[in-house]
């Protein structure tokens, strides 16, 4: 048997570790510059807070209902996620980490009871032993198991643990399903599955699989056997290595010059090919590209994109160097720019550098001192210690974070300070 | 340097054993370089060990140990200064009389977890300071066991 393990309101219960006083109370975090609503506690949902909904459009119901608002801190839901499944890790066989808050266990216990206190166990270790409150979800397949998920959160009398096991059951919360809120099942298959009659998941899961495989093609035949209780996904133990790598951002204010825009674009360079480095891989094409604001109307508007290849390497400064020169020549002046990026393409893994004829060996080596050099001193004193001298022009284009919690597991001068008066 | 709860070394002016540290969690292992060596090869080399990590004598429970400040002087006796950082499990049991990190009215505060006849207390071990005493009312939940304290000397 498989199960789902999600962390309840991730980001949330993440800032309530460490202010143990907002239990209880309405709680949201911001997208990146503060933008929309990305995490809401059951308060706030409770309040009507849409998922999703920009600040500024709701900024008075956030005051008036004392809303408690923080801006998104990464590297603290990072390393609180790793928390919560290093703990998944030691505690059952076989897990695959999912997404930052959600991961797939295999479970070893026999019958139900004994699955059933199996993950009482761990949620409340979990609990324990981080902070966070998680609920787990039971059943034969993973699109069964995320249903189950569902059902356990919805219904707090479960204790957060609920198994989607015999069939009875089973079929009363697929029949209560809505068809939308099966995993895979995007949104324009679930206004053509509507329009061919199917609106929950019991419907789907009776549905003929022949017809099924014909109009939705063979994800489609898999959601549905997996419905039945056929696992067709398996268990992913180690996620294959990525074959690009995107690091993009819109500004915390739109800019109109190229410095500053150049600045912003090595920046996300270093962290596109610090991620690179760490996958230990070297990348031979690069796409960059910035663009406008395409929901100002009134703005005139811009997008541009270059393509650059160049033998493989993992050099930071000879891309940053690539990646500014490429764009340049596309920049307009007096666009108002919102957003720019890199992606890292044509991946190969770094043993399997193939040296050209005039490459300089002793070069590759100085080179990839430097990158070691930086690398080692960035883990020590925090990031952005050593940069680019063209990355360091952060006024315009860094995020906009007002209301950021301290890094309290991650940043040494932001540890919590507890009273001893 | 390290002093553990309770006070060990504090009293004793002797120092039984001094060991070399290792002071990063990042352990550098000694690789053996591209170039071939032409010398002699060291006689260390097949008795090579990761040097002493600090890390693994503070650390049981890495995913549920957090560092925390202490700021004030009520557990002085206890071997906890002002300015210290203590090492804070949270998977520990929070048994009677262990150092804890609790939360009270929405605020961390470090003392020792005393239950007896009479209730339980957060106690302060400095005389100047009083007991707290834990009422049903109360806001308060222990949230992790301090294991260590690091004190600049």
């Amino acid at each position: 048997m498989l199960a789902l393990a999600d962390c309840n309101n991730f980001y949330v219960s993440c800032e309530r570790v460490f202010r143990p006083e907002l239990e209880n109370q309405p709680v949201v975090v911001l997208s990146n510059n503060d933008g929309c609503i990305i995490a809401r506690s059951n308060e706030s949902k409770a309040l009507g807070i849409p998922m999703g909904a920009p600040v500024f459009k709701i900024e008075d119901q956030l005051r008036r209902q004392r809303v408690n608002i923080f801006s998104s801190n990464y590297p603290l839901y990072g390393d609180m996620s790793d928390r919560v499944m290093s703990t998944f890790e030691a505690s059952v066989p076989h897990v695959e980490r999912y997404s930052i808050d959600e991961a797939f266990l295999e479970l070893s216990a026999r019958n139900e009871a004994e699955r059933f206190s199996e993950c009482r166990d761990l949620r409340s270790r979990v609990r324990r032993h981080t902070g966070i409150p998680i609920s787990i979800g039971i059943a034969p397949t993973k699109t069964l198991a995320k249903v189950a998920n569902h059902h356990a959160k919805r219904h707090p009398d479960c204790g957060g643990v609920f198994e989607l096991g015999d069939a009875g059951k089973r079929d009363e919360v697929l029949g209560a399903t809505e068809v939308e809120e099966l995993w895979g099942i995007g949104r324009r298959t679930g206004i053509k599955l509507r329009r061919a009659g199917i609106t929950t998941a019991l419907d789907l899961q009776r549905a003929d699989v022949s017809w099924v495989r014909r109009e939705f093609t063979v994800n489609g035949m898999r959601t549905v056997l997996e419905l039945r209780g056929e696992p067709c996904i398996e268990l992913e133990m180690a996620p294959p290595a990525k074959q690009t790598i995107c690091s993009a951002k819109s500004f915390g204010q739109l800019i109109q010059e190229w410095d500053p825009l150049a600045s912003a674009l090595t920046a996300y360079l270093t962290q596109a090919v610090d991620k690179l480095r760490r996958q230990q891989a070297l990348t031979s094409a690069m796409q960059v590209f910035a663009h406008t604001n395409r929901h100002r109307r009134d703005d005139p508007q811009h997008a541009c994109s270059v393509l650059l290849e160049f033998s493989p390497t993992d050099y930071l400064p000879e891309l940053a160097r690539r990646a500014v020169q490429g764009l340049r020549p596309h920049f307009r002046e007096g666009m108002r720019y919102q957003k720019a990026g890199v992606l890292l393409l044509e991946l190969i893994p770094r043993s399997q550098r193939v040296g050209h004829l005039w490459d300089d060996p002793e070069q590759l080596e100085k080179q990839d001192a430097v990158m070691s050099v930086m690398e080692r001193v960035n883990r020590r004193w925090g990031r952005r210690t050593l940069n680019l001298a063209s990355a360091q022009d952060t006024q315009q284009w860094c995020m906009r974070q007002n209301r950021r919690s301290p890094g309290y597991t991650t940043c040494w001068s932001e540890i919590p300070v507890a009273h001893a008066g | 340097m390290l002093k553990s709860i309770p006070k060990k070394l504090k009293t004793d002016g002797s120092i039984s054993a001094i060991y070399g540290m290792e002071e990063s969690g990042s352990l550098e292992l000694p690789l053996f370089s591209a170039r071939v060596a032409a010398g002699f090869p060291s006689p260390a080399e097949d008795h090579l060990e990761s040097r002493l990590d600090l890390n693994q004598h503070l650390i049981r429970n890495p995913s549920s140990t957090f560092f925390v400040r202490a700021a004030g002087e009520s557990m002085m006796e206890a071997g906890i200064y002002d300015r210290d950082l203590l090492i804070v499990d949270r998977s520990i049991e929070k048994r009677n009389r262990r150092v804890v990190i609790a939360t009270l009215n929405g605020e961390f505060t470090v003392k020792r977890l005393v239950q007896d006849e009479e209730g339980i207390f957060l106690v302060a071990e400095n005389p100047e300071f009083d007991n707290i005493p834990i009422r049903v009312d109360s806001d308060f939940s222990i949230w992790g066991v301090v294991t260590y304290v690091i004190h600049e000397v």
